[in-house]
Parts: C-alpha cells; sequence; structure tokens
C-alpha cells in the first residue's frame, strides 16, 4: 500500500508545474530571486569547502549578504568611484583552482554551479570590499589610548587562547594599528548598512524562507 | 519506506541544497509558450510581450528568469512574481508568469469626524498619498496616526474603521475611514513640576484650560484639543519671557488620560531660568525696538554668536537713523544671583543725512536704470528724514548692479561705492559715489545643441537667451536650462537632464557655449482617472481634462487642468498625482482626486454705514444729509452645483435703515461649454432710503449674458425690467407727478469692461476702463424712453517706494427719447460721496429742489479724482492726498468748469474736494477713512416746515449749504 502511494505521488510530482524561480527579496524596485539565494549559498559552501545547506536560516542569511552587497553596489554606482576587482577576481580564482587541484570541474558539477558565478561572485564582493574601504577606511580615528586599550583586549584574548609568544605594543603596533582600522571600518559599515536598511523599503517574502 | 520520510526526501526538506537547483531538466528545452497566471494583468498582451526578455520559441535559460522577473517587478504593478515551468509531452516547456498585482490609493475619504481635528489634518495624517502603492501594513499605520491625531484632539474614545474599495481594471483602492468620535475629554487640571516662582494658580490661568471668558472665571474645564493644548504652554512662556526670563522654558511633559471620568491632567515642567535684561548705554533704543533686533528674544537663549548679530542688528538700525558712524560693543555680567545683564554701549557719533549718490562710469546701462536697484535713498520727501543707508544696504546694492552687468555680459565688471562726509561743506551731510567699470561685453560666438532630438532643434534655439551674438551670461544660460528643461518635461520626458560647457570663442571676449541635454525615457497618458465625483456630472469634469490617452505626460497640462476643475468653483480640494510614480512604465495613469463642496453656503454679515446718511427721511430737515449711523445686517443662502453642472442659485438680503434688499439669482458659467460665458439670471426687490430725496420699492427681473474677450477685456449684454414705486418724495409738490408715479423701464445695455490693473483690491499700475450703453425703450416694457451712457477711465503709476499716483474720470449722459418730460427720478444720475467726490455727503451732488433743498439727480455726470497713495507706517497703514472735482448736471450741455456758485439755484458747476485720507490694509481690502474739505460747496434753499405747510405754499424758506468739511468710513480704495 505504502509502496503504490509513493510511485503516484512520484507521478503526480513529475506532471506538476515547478516552481523555476521566484522573488525572495526585493529592495527597493530591485529583486532577488530564489535561484540569487540558491546561487549565493552554493557558491559560498564552494568557497569554503563545505556542504551547502539550504536550510531556511541559511537561506535568509544569504540573502541578506546579497541585501547588504547591493546597497553597498548602488551606492558605489551613484558615488560613480572606480573599482576595478577583474584582475584581483581571476586571481582569486585562481587560487581557489589551486586548491581544489584536478577535482575543481568536478566540485563544480558537484554544487551545481559555473565557474561565471563563482567569478561573479567574487568580483561583487571585491567591489563591495573596496567600496567600503574607500568610503569608511579615511574616516577611522582613534586615540593612543583607544589603541593601547584594543592591544590589552588582543593580548587577554591571546592569553585565554593559550598563546605562549605575545607580542609587546611597540613591537606589533602596526598590525593592531591594521586590525582596530579594520574593526572600526567594519563598524562604520555596519552603522552605514543599518541606516540604508532603515531608508530603503526591503520586502523578504517569507514563502521561500519557509 | 514511510510517506513522509519520502515525501521529505523528494522536498529536499534535508537542508542540502539541490546540487542542480529547481528546474534544471528543463534548461535548454524551447519555450511553446508563456502564460499569464491570473489572465488578466494590468498591461495588455502587446505591451507585456514588449517589457519580457524572453519570448515563445526561445530556448530556456534558467539563469535569464531573475531578468523577467526584475522586468515585471520594476513596472511597480506587481507586488510578487513567480515563474512555474511545466514539460510538454512534445519536449517543449510551458512558463506560467504568476503575478499578484499592486493596488494604487486614488483618494481618501474620512467621515464622522468631529472637528477639531479637521478632515483636511486627518487626510494628512493617514500618510497615505494619492497615486503611491498601497499595502495593508499602510493602512494600519494610517488608522494609528488617526488615532493618535484624534487623541491629540481630546477624542480619546474614538474609534477608527475603514473599509476599501478596488478597483481591479485600473489597480486602484479607495480607502473610506470612519471615525467614530465619541465623548471628547476636557481637562481637569494641571500637574506644575521644576523651579519657578510664580504662583500656581496663575500659570493654570495663563493656560486659559480653565471655562471662562477673559477675566470671567466658570467653573469647570475646557475640552481638549491639540490647539488648545499648544497655545496654553505657548501662553505659560510668554508670560515667563515678559518678565525677562528670556531662557524660561515650558514643555508639556505629557496628558494623563482618565478613562472613567473622560478627562485628562496636563504635566508641564517649567524652569522660569534667571532675569535677563538687555541695556543699551549711550544712546536709547526703545524696548520693542530692541526686542527685534537682539536675537536672544527670539532664540530664548544667549550665547556670543547671538550677541554679536545683535551687534550688527543695532549698527544697521543706528545707521538707518542717520549715525552711519556708530559703534557698538557688547559685554555680559551677573549684578546678582539669577539675573544676567547683556549690556550694548552705543557710541553714535555724528549723525549724518544721506544727500547725494552719484553713478560714474556707466555706459551701457544709464543711471536712471543703476538707481532703480538701489536700496538706499538721499533724504527726500515721503523717504526718512536722514535717508536710506547702511554699509550692508550699499554693498548689497553694489552686489545687484554687478548682477545687473554680468547678467549683461559684462563678465569682468567692478562696482565700487565710496561715502564721504561733509557734502558741499555741510557738516553731517554724507554723499556715496559709485564708480563703474564695465570692462567688455563678452558675447556668444558659437551655440551647440548636443542630445537634443533634431526635430526638436529649431523650436528650442527660437526660445533660447543664449544665441549667437547676444550677450554671454550664467544667468542666460540659468534660464536657458529652466526653458529647456521644462520644455521637456511639459512633452513626457520626466527625467530629462541638461549640462553645458564653454570654450574660447573665435575673437577676442566670445564664447562658445555647448548644451547638453538628455531627455530619457518618454512618458504618457494612459488614462485620466478621476475620482470622488459624488453629485457632479463626470460629462462636466470631463471637458476640463486637457490631457487624454496617448499625450506626452506634461506636468504643466497636469496643473492646467487642477486649475480649471479649481475654476469650476464647486470643489473645495482637487489633488493631482501620477499613479505608480516610482514605477519604470511608459503608459501612466493621471488621477485626479476631487472633493466636492458643500451643497449649501450661508452668509451672515453684520456692519454700519457711518457717514453723513442720518436725519428724518421723512421730514424736510437737513437736506443735505447729517451724520448718521446706519447698522447693517446680511443673510445670505447660496445652492451650489446644481444639478451637478456646477450652476449656483443663491439668495442674498441685506438689510439696514436705509435699504432692505433681496436678490435671488441663478448662475450659470461656462455656458455651452464656452469659459468664456456665463449667465445670470436674477429677480430683485428692492427698498432703499439711501437718496435723501424719496424712498424706492423697486422690482426688478434682469438676464445677463458676460463674455470674457481677453484676459483683460470682457464684454456684458443685459436686459433688465424694473418697477420702481417712489414713496415719501420730498421735493415741491409740483413736480409730484413727474417723479412719484409707478415707473416701468425696460432696458437693454452693454458693458464693456477693460482691466488692466496689477491688483484690483489694492492696484498700484494698470488701467481700468469701462463703457455702460444702454437703451430703454416701449418695445421693451418701458414706459419712458431714453439712452443711458456711463464711462470710467481710471489709471494707476507706481512712483516708486509704494507710492502711487491714481486717477479716474468718470463721464455720464442720459437723454430723454420719448415718454414722460422727464425722465424717472430712480433712473437719474445721483453721485457724490465715499466713491466719487467726497466734497459731498452720499448721492446729494448736483440739482436740488428748489424749495426743499433735496437732491434730484440730473441727467450728465462729471467726476474727475486725484489720489496719492503712500505708505505711512509698516506695511499696513497707508496715507491718501487726493483732489476729487466734479459735479451731477442737470444735462450735457450745463456741463461746466466753473469754480463758482453763481446763486442758490445754480447747481451746474465745479464742486472741488481736497482731504486726507487714511487705508489700513486687510485681506479684504482697505478700510479707509476719508476727510474732505471742499473751497465751494453748494449753497441751496431749503424748506422749515411741514408737509402740509409745503402744500398750503406756507413754512419758511432757508439758506443751507453742503458742509464743506465731509468725513467717510468705509471699505475699500475709492477707485
Amino acid at each position: 500500500m505504502t509502496a503504490r502511494l509513493a510511485i503516484c505521488f512520484i507521478a503526480a510530482l513529475a506532471a506538476r508545474a515547478e516552481i523555476l524561480d521566484r522573488i525572495a527579496v526585493s529592495v527597493s524596485k530591485q529583486v532577488i530571486t530564489e535561484r540569487d539565494v540558491l546561487r549565493e549559498l552554493r557558491v559560498t559552501a564552494f568557497l569554503d569547502h563545505r556542504e551547502p545547506i539550504a536550510g531556511s536560516e541559511q537561506k535568509r542569511a544569504a540573502a541578506d549578504r546579497l541585501v547588504d552587497r547591493m546597497l553597498i553596489l548602488e551606492e558605489a554606482a551613484l558615488t560613480r568611484v572606480v573599482l576595478s576587482p577583474e584582475e584581483d577576481a581571476r586571481k582569486m580564482l585562481e587560487g581557489v583552482k589551486a586548491q581544489y587541484g584536478s577535482d575543481y570541474a568536478a566540485a563544480l558539477v558537484r554544487y551545481g554551479i559555473t565557474e561565471k558565478d563563482v567569478e561573479n561572485q567574487l568580483i561583487a564582493g571585491l567591489r563591495a570590499m573596496r567600496f567600503s574601504d574607500l568610503r569608511f577606511r579615511p574616516e577611522v580615528q582613534f586615540s593612543e589610548d583607544e589603541l593601547r586599550d584594543f592591544y590589552s583586549s588582543l593580548v587577554a584574548q591571546w592569553r585565554a587562547a593559550g598563546k605562549a609568544d605575545i607580542p609587546s605594543f611597540e613591537s606589533s603596533r602596526d598590525q593592531v594599528e591594521k586590525l582596530l582600522t579594520d574593526q572600526r571600518t567594519a563598524q562604520a559599515l555596519d552603522r552605514w548598512l543599518g541606516a540604508r536598511r532603515t531608508e530603503t523599503e526591503i520586502l523578504y517574502r517569507q514563502q521561500v524562507f519557509r | 519506506m514511510r510517506l513522509p520520510v519520502l515525501v521529505a526526501i523528494l522536498a529536499g526538506a534535508g537542508g542540502i541544497a539541490p546540487a542542480q537547483g529547481p528546474g534544471v531538466e528543463l534548461q535548454g528545452k524551447t519555450i511553446t509558450r508563456i502564460v499569464f497566471d491570473p489572465a488578466a494583468q494590468p498591461y495588455p498582451a502587446a505591451t507585456l510581450d514588449k517589457i519580457l526578455p524572453i519570448h515563445a520559441g526561445d530556448r530556456l535559460d534558467l539563469d535569464s528568469l531573475h531578468a523577467v522577473i526584475q522586468k515585471l517587478y520594476e513596472t511597480g504593478r506587481y507586488s510578487n512574481v513567480s515563474i512555474d515551468g511545466r514539460a510538454e509531452e512534445s519536449g517543449g516547456v510551458i512558463l506560467t508568469i504568476s503575478t499578484e498585482q499592486t493596488f494604487f490609493i486614488s483618494g481618501v475619504s474620512i467621515d464622522g469626524v468631529s472637528e477639531p481635528p479637521t478632515r483636511g489634518q486627518l487626510e494628512s495624517a493617514t500618510k497615505l498619498e494619492l497615486g503611491a502603492r498601497f499595502s495593508e501594513g499602510d493602512l494600519k499605520q494610517a488608522a494609528a496616526n488617526l488615532e493618535e491625531r484624534l487623541r491629540a484632539n481630546g477624542l480619546y474614545r474614538a474609534k477608527v474603521s475603514w473599509r476599501v474599495d478596488r478597483y481591479p481594471a485600473t489597480e486602484e483602492v479607495f480607502i473610506h475611514f470612519h471615525i467614530d468620535s465619541g465623548a471628547r475629554a476636557r481637562f481637569d487640571g494641571v500637574k506644575l513640576s521644576g523651579n519657578f516662582k510664580k504662583p500656581e494658580h496663575n500659570i493654570v490661568d495663563d493656560t486659559h484650560w480653565r471655562r471662562g471668558i477673559w477675566l470671567i472665571h466658570l467653573p469647570g474645564w475646557r475640552q481638549v484639543t491639540e490647539g488648545l493644548v499648544e497655545r496654553g504652554v505657548n501662553r505659560v512662556l510668554d508670560d515667563f519671557q515678559k518678565g525677562d526670563h528670556l531662557q524660561a522654558t515650558v514643555s508639556l511633559e505629557g496628558l494623563q488620560y482618565h478613562p472613567e471620568k473622560n478627562t485628562v491632567t496636563p504635566s508641564l515642567a517649567l524652569d522660569s531660568g534667571p532675569v535677563l535684561e538687555v541695556r543699551t548705554s549711550g544712546l536709547g533704543v526703545p524696548k520693542s525696538k530692541l526686542r527685534q533686533l537682539i536675537p536672544v528674544y527670539e532664540e530664548r537663549t544667549v550665547d556670543r554668536s547671538l550677541l554679536l548679530e545683535g551687534r550688527r542688528n543695532l549698527i544697521e538700525y543706528l545707521q538707518s537713523q542717520g549715525y552711519f558712524d556708530a559703534r557698538v560693543d557688547f559685554e555680559t555680567s551677573t549684578p546678582e544671583p539669577g539675573v544676567q545683564v547683556i549690556d550694548y554701549a552705543i557710541t553714535p557719533n555724528l549723525r549724518h543725512k544721506l544727500e547725494y549718490i552719484g553713478i560714474h562710469g556707466n555706459r551701457y546701462f544709464d543711471s536712471a536704470t543703476i538707481r532703480q536697484r538701489l536700496s538706499i535713498a538721499t533724504a527726500r520727501f515721503f523717504t526718512p528724514r536722514w535717508g536710506i543707508f547702511s554699509q550692508k544696504m550699499l554693498d548689497n546694492d553694489l552686489e545687484s548692479i554687478r548682477y545687473l552687468y554680468r547678467s549683461n555680459g559684462f563678465r569682468d565688471v567692478e562696482v565700487n561705492g565710496r561715502t564721504a562726509d561733509d557734502y558741499r561743506g555741510v557738516h553731517g551731510h554724507l554723499s556715496v559715489r559709485i564708480d563703474v567699470t564695465e570692462g567688455p561685453q563678452w558675447r556668444v560666438d558659437r551655440l551647440d545643441l548636443q542630445g537634443f532630438p533634431e526635430s526638436d532643434v529649431p523650436y528650442i534655439r527660437s526660445v533660447l537667451q543664449s544665441s549667437e551674438g547676444e550677450p554671454f551670461s550664467e544667468a542666460n544660460i540659468a534660464a536657458d536650462r529652466d526653458t529647456i528643461l521644462s520644455y521637456y518635461f511639459n512633452n513626457g520626458y520626466s527625467s530629462a537632464t541638461f549640462d553645458w560647457s564653454e570654450s574660447p570663442g573665435r575673437a577676442d571676449h566670445t564664447v562658445n557655449i555647448t548644451y547638453m541635454v538628455q531627455p530619457g525615457r518618454r512618458e504618457y497618458v494612459r488614462a485620466i482617472l478621476v475620482r470622488g465625483l459624488e453629485i457632479t456630472k463626470p460629462a462636466l469634469v470631463q471637458k476640463k481634462l486637457l490631457l487624454k490617452p496617448g499625450d506626452p505626460l506634461s506636468q504643466n497640462k497636469i496643473a492646467e487642468t487642477q486649475q480649471k476643475l479649481y475654476d469650476l468653483g464647486i470643489f473645495s480640494k482637487v489633488q493631482t498625482a501620477v499613479q505608480n510614480p516610482e514605477g519604470d512604465e511608459d503608459n501612466r495613469y493621471v488621477l485626479f482626486d476631487v472633493d466636492e463642496a458643500k451643497s449649501y453656503s450661508f452668509n451672515v454679515g453684520v456692519g454700519a454705514q457711518l457717514g453723513r446718511i442720518g436725519g428724518g427721511v421723512t421730514t424736510f430737515d437737513e437736506p443735505a444729509g447729517t451724520t448718521g449711523f446706519s447698522p447693517r445686517l446680511s443673510l445670505g443662502v447660496s445652492r451650489l452645483n446644481l444639478f451637478g453642472e456646477a450652476r449656483t442659485l443663491s439668495l442674498q438680503t441685506r438689510f439696514s435703515t436705509i435699504e432692505q434688499r433681496a436678490l435671488l439669482s441663478y448662475s450659470a458659467p461656462q455656458l455651452f461649454d464656452n469659459e468664456d460665458l456665463t449667465l445670470t439670471v436674477s429677480g430683485m426687490f428692492d427698498n432703499s432710503r439711501d437718496i435723501r430725496t424719496f424712498a424706492a420699492q423697486r422690482a426688478e427681473a434682469s438676464i445677463q449674458l458676460a463674455q470674457r474677450l481677453t484676459r483683460a477685456n470682457s464684454l456684458q449684454y443685459r436686459y433688465t425690467f424694473r418697477h420702481v414705486v417712489i414713496s415719501n418724495v420730498l421735493i415741491s409738490p409740483e413736480l409730484i407727478p413727474l417723479f412719484s408715479q409707478p415707473e416701468r423701464v425696460g432696458i437693454v445695455s452693454m458693458t464693456f469692461i477693460q482691466d488692466r490693473r496689477d491688483d484690483p483690491i489694492n492696484t498700484h499700475r494698470g488701467v481700468y476702463n469701462t463703457i455702460d450703453a444702454g437703451i430703454a425703450l416701449r418695445g421693451l416694457g418701458s414706459e419712458s424712453e431714453f439712452t443711458r451712457l456711463l464711462m470710467r477711465n481710471s489709471t494707476y503709476h507706481p512712483l516708486g517706494r509704494g507710492i502711487v499716483l491714481a486717477r479716474t474720470l468718470q463721464f455720464g449722459w442720459m437723454q430723454r427719447l420719448a415718454g414722460p418730460s422727464e425722465i424717472p427720478l430712480a433712473e437719474r444720475f445721483f453721485s457724490g460721496g465715499a466713491t466719487s467726490n467726497r466734497a459731498f455727503p452720499d448721492n446729494q451732488a448736483g440739482p436740488r429742489d428748489l424749495e426743499t433743498g433735496f437732491p434730484l439727480g440730473g441727467g450728465a455726470l462729471l467726476m474727475h479724482s486725484t489720489e496719492l497713495r503712500f505708505p505711512l507706517i509698516g506695511q499696513n497703514l497707508g496715507g491718501v492726498l487726493f483732489h476729487d472735482m466734479g459735479n451731477v448736471y442737470s444735462d450735457l450741455r450745463t456741463i461746466s468748469f466753473r469754480f463758482s456758485q453763481r446763486n442758490n439755484q445754480d447747481f451746474d458747476y465745479m464742486v472741488h474736494g481736497i482731504g486726507f485720507g487714511l487705508r489700513y490694509r486687510t485681506p479684504i481690502g482697505p478700510v479707509r477713512v476719508d476727510f474732505s474739505l471742499s473751497p465751494n460747496p453748494p449753497r441751496f434753499y431749503g424748506f422749515q416746515g411741514t408737509f402740509d405747510q409745503l402744500l398750503a405754499n406756507q413754512g419758511v424758506l432757508t439758506n443751507q449749504r453742503i458742509n464743506a468739511f465731509q468725513f467717510h468710513f468705509s471699505l475699500g480704495q475709492t477707485f
């Protein structure tokens, strides 16, 4: 009985229409479709060498990343900043190929993506990163005290992690400065994205994320 | 295998992303059909075919589906889109595009509200914009906003419900909100907190939240309204500030509502702050002026920048008072706790008088042209006695002259000003010399147009200010930019952009200009949607629409249509919008949402006439009138938009001690769909005693067709039939048969009106001419036959600085043709008074009865008035010097310019009146009072005795005269 039911069900599924694509999120007048979200999931999983999981949380997180990227790239287009990450993206792609070695082509098929998908995602990611660097890094300022406080917090983390060879503040000053600048740049970007998300009409279609 | 497990695996619920994505088996197959679900779509199939980047016959590329969805979504007409694919046995694939339509707001109505808040305030609170996308979320927010607004006005028990009418064919929603207002809450006290020394009951009194009238307190509290709360808080604050607590703060901390009693207790937090005293030393400045000049009063805080601004304002004020070298310093001190003093120390130095302004070096513009741009002025009649000058004003004037030159191609112009004291050796007299170094005039060598559609170029070139050989200036380019963009915006290119560049021309001081335009996509009208019509016939509105489907979308035409709808006079509000403004689409719905005005309007007016109108109207006393007061009550009711066709039926009545009148009129504007024709049919009953000689009962019917020829010129064609019964005639009994018989008059007349005044209520420049000609004939129902001509010519000449020279000439002539030997009394010219010759009381000019002295009216009229109108104090109070001359004459042949009256029986001479008047500006025209003195008022015989004595030829003739001094109090300019 159960087997018969299963066969009927499979037959019914084969005859029915299949949703090929639909809106997952709309950002003002732009759309992010379900296929975009799934592609983002797969390419990210491919780059991270892990299984692509398409649970609702993962889909929502992927959609959030796409929304952020869209907001940043829209702003970059408005400000007419010249960003040319294509060369760097190709180099990164070569690195990815090298990581996969001879399994590269098979891995692409396994993940259901193309090389162009990977390259496009790398280009978009680099473009967004460059713009946020150009836009927010110059604004970052901190005092000597703040730098020392940050170093102290790093030392505490290193100690908690059991690191034995902890460098002095003076010897690691440049790296500490860079780390703090990166952190502040990321915080400025987060604040900006938060504001943009409030100003922009962003609608998630819940049926995609169930 | 158990069924649920099988289903879960097939559906991919395990969370692993399907490696190939949905529909991979359909990739590359031929699309045999594209169908929409639902079949009824916002666009016709042809338009959809144009929008979609894929078509039947194409091979399916799953990656291209994003573009399909994007294209549909960005039209703004869809809130959701998904694409299904189904394989066919033939090997092809059918794509089904499932859509959810967007709806757009085409109107909001609110009823049931107990004002305040007004319906307009509530509509605005909903934040539901006409033409914008509708969502259920917005609706809930709108209802919440309404409730907030209602609560702010004490309507805590209000309930808001709504209904949404959807029109799927045009994707519209009309939202009706119904408000059950409930009882309005009342104040029940005030909670005060903070730092203040005033007694609490005084503060509560300041709020005016208790019931009462002025200082009379009644038991209980007022109802809560937003305005009352706001005004109450401001009054408390104002009261602190009047006591020099300039930095006082009063804030409303909250309104605590008590539902069981439906009352509200406001909580106010107060801080009276220190006493702030602003003083001047060295020269006294009135406190009221200090409040205007020192910004700490307005800003209610003290900081250095405000004190510096106050110093600058003081210097400027002192300069305007002739202290052109004045110095001002300031210091602040705290002489005692809680008291702060700001002391402005003034060193006025010598008081000056601006005597001379010289302009030198100007060749292109004459000095008169440049002087028109100056705000500084020498001391002259009607200007302040010290002249008008400050360094800042001079700097502004110099900049204004520079701008004038630069606008005309003088890019390198230099304009400098120099002041010199002791002009012509007189101590304190100041002169200003303005030196202009014009430099070369730059001209346009070549003008290139880039990006303009070829068909537009001839027109565009014809309207540009910057053309080859013309002076080059950025002002011209800015004007051209506006002209070009306006042209494209009004031809459907709403996203047109303009840019320009310049390069050196071939010759010296020439420039090549390039104008670059990107018209962008052209938008057209898809349809016009008119909403909100309840009783108005749609056909009436349709005739006013200047756009039709297929026209380029023109913002000008939308605005003109809106104006035409307002001009119908039947709509209280006409809103307009383009539906789906954010959507990318070529053809757009244009919305007009109208609010019909109330069907009935009522008006009540109370007024009075004050002047030489009094005296007994049934006695022989005071034939020239005496100072009197006539109260007046007006009542009116109008039925607007009769039959839904913008017709008006109106009954206006007026009751006063000298006149009772009822006028019923029917007005049909825009007759036969012609905007220039208006038909008026009216019937009137009038019982008036405004002429001292007699009382008249007049029943009148008229039909008039008014035709507007041009913006300034119009014609009126009129037929009037009236029946006049004269009573209480106070003139020689021998004349009674002639004058007091009931009289029927049927007259056709035509009036030409030419109105080129800048402002009909308060004219500064222009011309106003009227010619009224009529003929009364037996064939028209008239008992007496006569012709009547009345002409007026008024001109207004600005003399600068708000001074206007105005003059008017009025000429009238009546000619008897047949019938009784005299033209009926009520038809004759009566004149004199507030709106003609002010040497006379109202209607007292012209021939008079030789026994009783009462005016008889005349057969001709000639009046001339000249007025010099000038500002007196501020913007609202003005003065007038006037000279009136003229009279009403027996007939045309007796018109005379003679100054002196020959004897008591001679009235055919020119009476003069000179005088002074005051005008106070109000929104409905100036309130005026005029005082006139006449050097040659008429003398005449009056009669002392009763009516019986007059009939018995008894009584005494007395010498009387019109008082040389007259005053008039009324509304509106004389002419």
